[in-house]
C-alpha cells in the first residue's frame, strides 16, 4: 500500500466508516492505480442515499474522480413497492434490459409499481398496478 | 537398548512435529475465514481480489442507458474510464452518478458544467 492509497483511504474514511456503521453487506475498500474502490450491499434505500450524501459532500460534484462507489440495494424482496421517482415524465416500461428494448408500458410519475426482480443493478423487473410487466431503470426506482 | 531409545526419541520428535505441522495448518485456515467474515478495519491491511472493471462494450451501453433523459451530457468510454462534459443541473448529477459508479468502471471524468 503506498501512501497516496492511504490517503484516498483517509479522504473518505468518514464514508467507509459510515458503511460499516449502516451494516453494509460484503462491503470492499480497494485501491487500484489512484483510485478508491468502495463496492457493498446497502441494507436500505437510505442507507445508500446517506452514503452518496456524504461522497458529495466530502467531494463536491463528484469532480475529484478517484472514489468509485458501487453500493447497491441488497437483496430487495419479490412484491416490494418501489415509486417511480422521475424529475416529473412518465417512467417507460420496456421489453428487455436496454434502452434500445421496445416500450411497453409506462408508469406515471411518483406511482408505485411492485418489483419483480432485480435483472442487475440498472434495470429491475417491475409490475405496474395496471398489470403491465417489464423493465424499467433503476435510476429511476426508489425502495425504502 | 540404548539404540532403541534414541530411536524412539526421535520418533517421537517426528510426531510432535507433524503435530506441530497440523496446529500451523489449522490456525492459518482460521485466518482465512477471519479475513472472509470481520468487517472492514483500516488499521488492518486486508488482502482483497483485484478490481473487476467492465468491458468497454457493457460500459457504452449502461452510459447509454443511464444518460439517455440527459439530453445536455456527452460521455466516451475509452479503456474502462468514463468521461462525462456537457451540462447538467445539480439533482441530474446525483442522480446520474450512481448508476454510473454501479456500471463498474475503472475511472469517472466528470467535466460537466453544473447548473
Amino acid at each position: 500500500m503506498d501512501q497516496s492509497n492511504t490517503g484516498l483511504q483517509a479522504k473518505y474514511q468518514e464514508l467507509i466508516s459510515a458503511a460499516t456503521t449502516s451494516g453494509v453487506q460484503n462491503l470492499q475498500v480497494r485501491e487500484q492505480g489512484n483510485v478508491l474502490y468502495i463496492d457493498g450491499q446497502a441494507p436500505s434505500g437510505q442507507a445508500k442515499d446517506n452514503l452518496w450524501s456524504i461522497y458529495n459532500r466530502i467531494d463536491p460534484d463528484f469532480r475529484a474522480g478517484d472514489l468509485i462507489m458501487n453500493v447497491d440495494v441488497a437483496a430487495v424482496a419479490t412484491g416490494t413497492r418501489a415509486r417511480v421517482a422521475t424529475e416529473s415524465s412518465n417512467l417507460n416500461i420496456r421489453k428487455g434490459p436496454g434502452t434500445d428494448q421496445p416500450i411497453v408500458g409506462k408508469a406515471a410519475h411518483n406511482a408505485e409499481v411492485t418489483l419483480i426482480n432485480k435483472t442487475n443493478d440498472q434495470w429491475w423487473l417491475v409490475r405496474t398496478d395496471s398489470g403491465e410487466e417489464g423493465y424499467a431503470h433503476a435510476q429511476y426506482l426508489k425502495v425504502g | 537398548m540404548k539404540h532403541v531409545r534414541i530411536r524412539s526419541a526421535f520418533m517421537a520428535v517426528i510426531m510432535a512435529g507433524g503435530l506441530f505441522a497440523t496446529g500451523c495448518k489449522g490456525k492459518n485456515k482460521d485466518t482465512e475465514t477471519n479475513i472472509n467474515t470481520t468487517t472492514y478495519d483500516t488499521s488492518t491491511a486486508v488482502p482483497a481480489a483485484p478490481v473487476e472493471v467492465s468491458p468497454d462494450a457493457a460500459l457504452q451501453n449502461g452510459v447509454r442507458d443511464a444518460t439517455k433523459d440527459f439530453p445536455g451530457v456527452s460521455a466516451t468510454v475509452t479503456n474502462g474510464e468514463i468521461t462525462l462534459s456537457g451540462t447538467i443541473d445539480r439533482s441530474g448529477l446525483q442522480r446520474l452518478m450512481p448508476t454510473l459508479q454501479s456500471l463498474q468502471p475503472k475511472k469517472i471524468n466528470n467535466n460537466l458544467t453544473v447548473k
